[in-house]
Parts: structure tokens; sequence; C-alpha cells
């Protein structure tokens, strides 16, 4: 499309904005005259369902067509005062901007403005009256907390950015706005606190979403596959959140988030694989227990990873590792099941896999039939039926329960997949073969970083400082510093000694004194 | 340089305690014991600490005076091109065959201890591949992998001499220095042939980013190693008393067949050795990269990528057919191993470190 100035002649605006918008019956054009006698033709275009059509009406159609023989400036508008007059008395909206192009005209139509085209004006007016049908602001569904803020990010990027400019009432939180897609021209937007931020990372956030040349982005999984460090590897190295306290949190800590228009998932780099087994919560509870929840979390990770394959390891390879008692009680539920113990586990696991993915895509109603096929058909009639021992049922709902503790999704998702090729080493190698698969795993993560940051900081590279908001969460007094690797442009978070302490008590003179 | 890096002093330390370690513990008692009878703990203690701390004074002067080279470098500025070639030439050729001697003997302990079924071949293989991945991934990988694998290492150190405390006989350290310090002398070949293994510094001096500090990190590293070793072979004696551990080829893997804990939690070894794996994946991958390194430097290569492969298959290849049994690896480690290995980690660099000195070479520009 070449680039139309707006023509002088409002007609032929009129035929060429219909030229470009051919065929969009969400379209419209509505034509009126401004004035008395030396009458200006004026023409509204937008796109019906974009805009806020009851300020549309109150403050353009009537003021310029109704309010305006109230005013004295209606006997004498012509074509010469007519703009300024409009611009200046006429309209009562907040966001005004001029266009004399017609693409760039057409491009902000399309994301909800409204154009006023003018008769004898070389350039149109455009209103943000933006307004469109949308969810309200609920609580998310992802990373439900029992105490804390319970407003989650929606779908609208005005609105997201107001739920973190609420908690941050700084000029240093900074909005860069950019737009990505071809075709679906999606508004994003770069969050970052100027100062608390390395400028190289806000620059490399940059230059990675400049580089995107895509034709749609409906969703921030697409922004994050195009912008991650490593494209082969089934950690996530951005950290993705529904919660504006948790993105509020992370700015105060040096990071930078990219917000998207049209979902509630925000990005935020980088991202550290400890950080994903917190949750938000941890900071709102008393330390010491969110500190036990995360060891709990930690235990339940390994679990989670591990002992699957540990039991195939255990009842294939290394039966003298069990206490006698145990080794016989598991002998005794294993006598009548005609699989090998690497198949029973695979086929169980494979099994409360597809339950789990059958009951989440499935409406409410059918998702409790599900499980109560999972857990009485599968469960049960397995077990009687001799085809499962009991034993590998316990090992994988605690399995199950240890995954589902991990607060993020980037948290369990590898967690779920990498247990398979363990269970597979498991059943070759024993206990060696998920050793291996460990280190093999673990050099993975050494290897990974998230906008240069190590992904496994502060455990490895090792940062003692760090270790507050590891595995214990210290109390807010002694947060002293921000996240090494990150916070670096501004260390220091807050002053020392602020531990509060017993008051001292008081004497029974002046105490005495104040009361008599 | 082939790779950017950054090694900071403390991790210098705690790799080189996985390093000597991982498989010290191992082998060092035993051996010890075999010369050193009751008195062996102290050819650890005293005469391998001396000797190791002998050792960090050189290397750290060598650092000092060459702050952005390896040796394959600063071999060639101290002692010309040709002979300083043929000096990293046998280097790159002692860190290959060292390489497949340590995945040899620890594929040899698995066999024994814990798989007798399955073929030494296999765990052989699937210790170069991990490896080789973390070769590939540059010395940075390795530094963080071995922070993760030392809290791993000290928890079961711990636990097997913590729980084994009930069964010690301290009796069986009795009598002290029977034969005088001429057998205590002769015992420490082994532990002092282990400790010079600190001298894998050399290849790694470009990337340490405190210069400052290196002589104090490999000093602590000697007091550290020689502490835990110390500790390690007082505990298998006390325990199996001198006459014994010499039947062991691994006392310390029977230590923790010993352990009970309200005899309900027993046989505790086939863990412990799965601990083993993730520090001797350490110290493979540290002497393999250390070969790669050589090599791209040898063959002045830009990337170190390129030969990870090629050297991968010769530490194979050494690691199964340079010996035929178990037998053999003891009597390698015990009598050829020691000397070989104090000529590359003790007086080549101490050759170079006087040639430097005499010459007066390398400014010390501390970096």
């Amino acid at each position: 499309m070449e680039k139309h100035a707006i023509s002088l002649d409002l007609q032929e605006n009129r035929w060429e904005i219909q030229a470009i918008f051919e065929n969009c019956s969400d379209l419209v054009i509505r034509e009126f005259s401004i004035g008395a006698e030396t009458a200006v033709k004026a023409m509204v275009v937008y796109i019906d369902g974009l805009v806020d059509i009851k300020i549309a009406n109150q403050h353009l159609f009537k003021s310029l067509m109704v309010d305006i023989w109230e005013t004295p400036v209606a006997e004498n508008i012509n074509q010469k005062n007519v703009a300024a007059l409009v611009k200046d008395r006429l309209i009562s909206v907040g966001e005004l901007k001029e266009s004399r192009q017609l693409v760039e005209l057409a491009d902000n139509v399309l994301t909800g403005e409204m154009a006023l085209f003018i008769d004898g004006q070389d350039k149109a007016f455009l209103l943000g009256i933006k307004k469109w049908d949308q969810r309200a602001v609920e609580e998310p569904a992802t990373e439900t907390v029992v105490q804390g803020p319970r407003d989650g990010f929606t779908e609208s990027l005005r609105t997201n950015t107001s739920l973190i400019r609420r908690r941050i009432k700084t000029t240093r939180l900074k909005f860069e706005a950019k737009k990505v897609g071809l075709l679906t021209k999606t508004d994003i937007c770069i969050a970052y606190i100027q100062g608390l931020v390395p400028d190289e990372l806000v620059e490399e956030v940059r230059q990675r979403i400049s580089r995107i040349n895509v034709d749609s982005i409906l969703e921030s999984g697409y922004i994050e596959e195009l912008i991650e460090d490593e494209a082969f590897t089934p950690f996530s190295l951005i950290n993705k959140t529904e919660r504006p306290d948790k993105v509020a949190a992370d700015l105060l800590e040096g990071r930078v988030a990219i917000i998207v228009d049209t979902t509630p998932f925000v990005l935020i780099v980088p991202a550290t694989y400890p950080q994903m087994l917190q949750s938000p919560e941890d900071y709102y509870i008393r330390s010491i227990f969110s500190s036990f929840i995360r060891i709990l979390r930690f235990v339940n990770l390994n679990v989670a990873l591990l002992l699957p394959s540990l039991y195939v390891a255990v009842v294939t390879f290394h039966q003298e590792m069990l206490p006698t008692p145990l080794l016989l009680s598991i002998a005794a539920a294993r006598e009548f099941v005609p699989f090998p113990a690497f198949v029973e586990a695979l086929v169980m696991e494979l099994t409360f896999e597809t339950l789990r993915e059958a009951g989440v895509r499935l409406p409410r109603p059918f998702g409790q039939a599900v499980s109560i096929v999972g857990a009485l058909v599968i469960g049960q009639a397995a077990v009687m039926a001799g085809l499962v021992s009991p034993a590998m049922v316990i090992i994988v709902s605690l399995t199950a329960i240890a995954n589902f503790t991990i607060p993020t999704v980037a948290g369990y998702l590898p967690i779920r997949l990498l247990r398979f090729p363990l269970m597979f080493l498991a059943a070759t190698l024993g206990l060696f073969g998920i050793m291996a698969g460990v280190m093999a795993i673990l050099i993975h993560l050494c290897s990974l970083r998230s906008f240069g940051v190590p992904y496994l900081s502060p455990v490895a590279p090792f940062s003692f400082r760090d270790f507050k908001d590891m595995i214990f969460r210290f109390p807010w007094w002694a947060m002293f510093t921000r996240p090494r690797l990150v916070g670096y442009k501004e260390p220091a978070r807050q002053d020392f000694h602020q531990r509060p302490r017993k008051p001292e008590p008081r004497t029974r003179e002046s105490s005495g004194d104040k009361h008599s | 340089m082939v790779e950017k890096a950054k090694i900071s002093s403390s991790q210098l330390w705690l790799l080189l305690f996985t390093n000597v370690v991982a498989t010290g513990v191992l082998f060092v008692p035993a051996v010890t014991t075999l010369k050193g009878k009751q008195d062996a703990w102290l050819s650890i203690a005293v005469v391998a600490t001396i000797f190791g701390l002998l050792t960090a004074i050189v290397i750290s002067s060598l650092a000092k005076r060459f702050p952005r080279e390896t040796i394959m470098d600063f071999s060639i500025s101290l002692w010309g091109r040709v002979l300083g070639k043929i000096v990293g030439l046998l280097y790159m050729f002692y860190f290959i065959h060292s390489t497949g001697i340590i995945v040899r003997q620890f594929g040899e302990f698995l066999v024994t201890a814990f798989m007798p079924e399955t073929p030494l071949e296999v765990f052989n293989l699937v210790l170069v591949i991990l490896a080789a991945s973390a070769v590939r991934n540059g010395i940075e990988v390795i530094v963080r992998m071995n922070q993760f694998v030392i809290p791993l290492i000290l928890i079961i150190f711990l636990g097997l001499i913590v729980l084994g405390i009930p069964d010690w006989q301290p009796e069986e350290l009795l009598p002290m220095l029977e034969k005088g310090w001429g057998r205590v002398m002769e015992a420490s070949l082994t532990p002092v042939f282990w400790r010079s293994q600190i001298a894998l510094t050399l290849m790694l001096i470009p990337f340490l980013n405190n210069h400052q500090e290196t002589r104090i990190s490999l000093i602590k590293a000697v007091l550290v190693i020689g502490f835990i070793l110390t500790v390690e072979t007082m505990a298998a004696i006390m325990i199996f008393g001198n006459e014994l551990i010499v039947n062991y080829v691994f006392p310390t893997f029977y230590l923790a067949r010993y352990i009970s804990i309200f005899e309900f939690v027993e046989r505790l070894e086939s863990l412990i050795i799965v601990v083993w794996v993730a520090g001797v994946t350490v110290k493979v991958a540290l002497w393999y990269y250390c070969a790669v390194l050589a090599a791209a430097q040898w063959f002045q290569l830009k990337n170190h990528k390129p030969v990870v492969l090629p050297i991968g298959v010769l530490v194979l290849y050494f690691s199964v057919f340079l010996f035929a049994n178990t037998r053999e690896i003891v009597e390698h480690l015990s009598t050829q191993a020691p000397f070989l290995g104090l000529f590359f980690t003790f007086v080549v660099p101490a050759l170079l470190w006087l040639t430097a000195i005499i010459r007066r070479q390398g400014g010390g520009k501390v970096g």
C-alpha cells in the first residue's frame, strides 16, 4: 500500500477509506456538518466495537451537532477556523492526535481510535476513545495464593500496565511501547525501573524483540520462543506470570517485564530455575513458615523427578538396599504382577499423564467423571486384577502430588518430562543410570543462561548473599540487597538495623505519671 | 585464548578439592596403608601436605608471572619454540592418558563393587559422554557443576565418618611411628602424587579472575584435601585395622557397608557410589577439558569444540585397553603413575619456574 497523504477534499478521502477498508463490514463512516450558513462538512470513521460509542455520542456528535448552537462560536464557523475551533473548544476528549497519512490513520483506526475528517483539511484528528468488551480483573487461575493480592492480569495491555503502575509509583518505572507482528500488529510493552535494571539488559531485550519478524503474535508464548537464549531445552528460560505483584517484585529486583497485548501472561527476564520454585506467597507469610515450605518444595522436586526411577532401579537391580521387612512386603505385592518394574512404572506414569491431560481440557462435569474413572477403574481395578502392584500406585500418586507442590508451570513441566528418560536409564543401568541422567541434566542446567544470567544462580555460580532468598526466605528486614547478577546497579535495597526489637519496658513511675 | 571464562578463587579451590578427593578417597587409603601400615595417615597428613604446599607455591608463582598464559604458552616463551612445543605435546598426551586412567579406575570400581555383570565399557562410555557434554560447554559449566556436587560429597563423606564412629578402635593406630619416619616417607608416594594433581591449575591460569588469591586458594585446597584424606584413612584403619585393610581395594566402600542406622537403614554403599559418580564426572570433565584445551592450543585452534570428539575417542580407548584388570591398575597407581605424575605436576613446572627466575621473565603483570 503506497503512502497516501490525506486529501483536502472530503469526498476523495471517503473513497480512499472505502477502498482501503473494502468488505470490512465492521467499519462505520458517518458524515455530518459543523456550523450553520458556512457549514463545514465532516466525517467520522471508526471500527464498530472498538470505540466507546457512548463517549463518541456525548463528546463528539452531540457537541458538534447539538451543543454547538448554545455556544457563540457556532455563528462564524468557516473552513478556515473550523479545525482550531473543533480541536480547542468543541471536542471534549482527552486523547487527541493528528494524522496526515491515510495508511497511518488506517492503522490507528484499526487499534480502536476514531478518525474525524473535516472538509478542506489535509489532516484528520484521531480520538483515543478505545473501548471493547473485556474480562474484568479477576483472580489469576494459574497462580493462586491464600494470603496476598487477588488481582490478576487481563487481556488488555493498558489494564495490565495500570496494575503495575498502581504498585510502583515512580517515574523511574518505564513502559516502552513496541509493535510486533506484520498482520496482528500486537502492542507489546517493555517495563523496567530505570537505574535498577542494567542498561545492557534493556538494550538486549529491545534488540531481541526488534529482531522478531513474524506475521502474528497471539500470545506471549510466541515472543518467549523467539527471544530465549537456547532453543532446544525442556526448561523455560523466561518466567511467565499472571500476577502483577510478582511482576512488580521482579521489576524491583532489577529485571525486565515484557507485557503483550491480548494475553494475561507477562514475561519476565532474566529468569532462573530457583525462581520457578518460588511463589509470591512466600514473601507474604511469615518467613519461618515460607522457609519450611521452600525446603518441602525442594524435597518434592526431587521426589517428583526421581521417585519412579528409584523404584524401578531398586526393584530391578538393588534389592539389597531395602530393609528386609520392606523388601518382603514389596516382593509380596509384586508377586502376581506380570510385568517387569520398568514396564509397570512406565504404563502407570503414562496413564496418569493421560488422565491429567484428559481432565484439564474437559469441561468441569466431564473432568470429574475422568477422575472417577482414573481413581476407581485404573487404580483399584488394575491392582485387584493383579496388573500393577499397590506399591506402584502409591509411587505414582506420590510423584503426582509432589509434582503439584511446584508452584509454577515453568517449574514442573520439565520435571514431568524428564521423569521418563530417567526411568529408562534406571531400568538399564540402575542407580548408576539415574545418577548419570541427573548429571546430564545438571550439566545442561549449568550451561543454560537467561539473558546472560546463569540459570542456576545463586547456587552455581554460588552467591552467598543471594541465599537469603533461596532455600530460606529471610525476613524482610534482612533483605538488604538485590540479587547480585541482576540488581547490581543499585544493590542496596534498604537500611540495616530495621529488625523490630522489644520496646523498652515502661518504668512504673513514667506510666504512673501519665495516668495520674 | 580459546575460551572466555572466569573462575573465582573460591571456585578454583573447590574444583581442585573435587579433583583430588573424588578418586582419592577410594584409592589412597588402601595403597598407602599397604606400605605405611598404621602410620599411613601420617604420610597423608604430614609428608603429602608439605609436598603439596611446595607444589602450590611453584604453581602460584608461575601463575603470578604469566597471568594470561597456560603452561602450553609459557613453556614456549621460557624454553624456546622447539622445546616448548615438545613439552606441550607431552602434556597433551599426559592429560589424555590420565583421563583414560581416571575413567578406567572408576569404571573398574563400579564393576567390582557394584554391578559385576555389566561390562566395564558401558560405564566408561557413559562417563566419557557425560564429561564430553560438560567439556563442550566449557570450563565455566564444569566449575558450576562442581559447586552443585561439593555439598553432596561433603554430606556423604561426613555421614560416613560420623556414622562409623561407634566402630572405631583407636588402639589400631598404635604403635605410632613403629618403624620411624622412613616407612612414612616410603608410603607417602601415592598420597603425594594425588595431592600434586592440583597442578591442573597450570592449564586454568588465564581463567582465574583474581591472581592475588591464587596462592591462597591453592594452599587452601591442599590443606582441606589433606584433612579429608587423613580423617578418611584414620577411620578406615581404626575400623578395619591395617591387616585387613590391604585386602580391600576400596576400603572406603566397605566402610559404608559397615554402617547401620537403627538396624533399618543399612547397606548404604549403593547410595554412596551414586554420589561418587557425581564427583568423578567433575574430575573426568576437568582432566578431559585440560586435554582438550592443551590440544586446541597446541594445534592453535580458535575454538576447543572440534577436538572434543577425537580426544574423547582416545580417552575411551585408553580407558578400555590400557590395563587388563584391577590388579594392573593398582600396580600402575602405586608404582609408575606417581613418578609419571610428579614429573608433569612438579618437576617440569619447577624447572620452568627456575628458568623464569634466572631469565627474569614474566614481569608478573598481576591482572
